[in-house]
């Protein structure tokens, strides 16, 4: 048996589509709010409505609200 | 079942161990705040200090596959588990001197090995696990991490590139509370388990426990504390390196970096690789740099941290394996472990009393 048979390729897969996902769509979230709110707020400053802005960012946060809740349900289901 | 004598020495030890664990690695979870001014350092050191001490209570997946995966545990004796955290404390010891952020798990792993070949030779390492839970693992971090702070802060850049600076700086900034937050938890799940993990395989070779019971509570507890304490006492050497040294950070990197790392530390975590946060970090603030323009790394910084994660499981190994030489030429009762842990204290005393009649701290307040 060779060396890279001890290898459980599909855990590393996993490890890495996984870290992608979450790295990448961490940052994308909160690049969304703070599009959103650097937008508001000129929007604001211009006399026009923030409100889809405000809305973009609340989504964002949302969204990155449950990513953080979500990796925390996933470290909680103990795999000891 | 062997001395209790030597099981408290050994325990100790590894509680010793996992405080300059939690001291040498603070700079993986603040570094990047600190140098960004999203926190300042002592409120950055403090919620990481907690985090990580909540964050050892979490999983226990890392810690079994300490006790359970890289070496044979029904052939380690106390003695070899000593031997093995003397060569990790020795390593976490040096390279903090040198201000280089190596790895503590693998100091960990390399001693414990080393340890286990001198006493016991090849067969009592568990090679496929070795490849498996710590090659493997060691080779995917860093370039994972680099490739997803990399591609992070290119989508990022891509985002917020046209908006003005000071908005974008402060909003990063207060994420970066939320993703140094993450990241001293998952060092927490991550970390914390592998002192655990020591002592529970010191603990099934005294006899105290059968290798497929649970980790006892006062493991975890006692574990979780230890590393708390030495995050909140913080390695500002590192910190430094890691946090201005490699790369002039802003505050979209700094977030990129942490959010890209605690990815994968708890992806990793999850599935039981003891992955280095160290590494992670590392090479998350590399790609985050990178990605910007190349030149942006300072390499020469960066190549010097690749040797010392080259070299830590090879040099904790042979100053596990020369410990345990030395522990029995007393032979294979107590006194080894016992002359041996005095002598370190009694030096690493003189060495802490000599900083002290210098006027300086061991730790440099950035």
């Amino acid at each position: 048996m060779g060396p890279l048979a001890a290898i459980e390729w599909g855990q590393l897969l996993q490890v890495i589509w996984v870290s992608l996902l979450a790295g990448v769509g961490v940052t994308v979230l909160f690049s969304l709010v703070v599009y959103g709110t650097s937008r508001a707020s000129e929007a604001r400053r211009a006399g026009n409505s923030p409100t889809a802005f405000g809305v973009l960012a609340v989504l964002g946060l949302t969204g990155l609200a449950a990513v953080v809740v979500f990796a925390i349900t996933v470290i909680l289901k103990k795999k000891s | 079942m062997h001395s209790n004598l030597v099981l408290v020495i050994v325990v100790g030890t590894a509680l010793a161990f996992d405080f300059t664990n939690g001291f040498h690695d603070t700079a993986n979870a603040v570094a990047t705040s600190i140098s960004t001014r999203a926190m300042p350092p002592r409120i950055a050191v403090t919620i990481a200090a907690v985090l990580n001490f909540v964050g050892a209570f979490l999983s226990l997946a890392v810690a079994a596959t300490i006790a359970k995966g890289i070496v044979a545990a029904s052939m380690i004796t106390p003695e070899i588990v000593f031997a093995g955290l003397i060569g990790a404390i020795f390593w976490n010891l040096l390279t903090w001197y040198f201000g280089l952020p190596s790895s503590s798990s693998h100091a960990l792993i390399g001693g414990v090995v080393g340890s286990t070949l001198a006493a016991v030779g090849t067969r009592g390492v568990l090679g496929a696990g070795l490849i498996e839970k710590v090659i493997v693992p060691a080779l995917v971090a860093p370039v994972l991490a680099f490739a997803v702070a990399g591609l992070a802060i290119l989508v990022c850049y891509r985002m917020v590139g046209q908006r003005a600076p000071g908005s974008v700086n402060r909003g990063f900034r207060a994420g970066q509370i939320v993703t140094g937050s993450l990241f001293s938890l998952s060092h927490g799940t991550n970390d914390a388990q592998k002192t655990m993990g020591i002592i529970f395989l010191a603990l099934v070779a005294n006899g105290n426990l059968a290798p497929t019971d649970d980790i006892p509570t006062w493991v975890v507890l006692s574990a979780a504390s230890a590393i708390a304490l030495g995050t909140y006492v913080g390695g500002w050497r590192i910190i430094r390196t890691m946090g201005t040294r490699i790369i002039k950070m802003d505050p979209a990197q700094g977030f990129a970096s942490q959010a890209s790392g605690a990815a994968v530390i708890l992806s990793a975590s999850h599935v039981g690789f003891p992955l280095s946060t160290t590494h992670v970090i590392s090479g998350a603030i590399m790609g985050a740099g990178a990605a910007k323009r190349v030149s942006a790394v300072r390499w020469g910084v960066a190549g010097n941290i690749v040797v010392a994660w080259v070299l830590t499981l090879p040099a904790a190994a042979a100053v596990g394996a020369l410990t345990f030489g030395v522990t029995r030429i007393f032979g294979d009762g107590p006194a080894g472990p016992r002359v041996v842990s005095i002598v370190l204290v009694l030096l690493l005393g003189v060495a802490l009393g000599r900083r002290l009649m210098q006027g300086r701290t061991l730790t440099v307040g950035a």
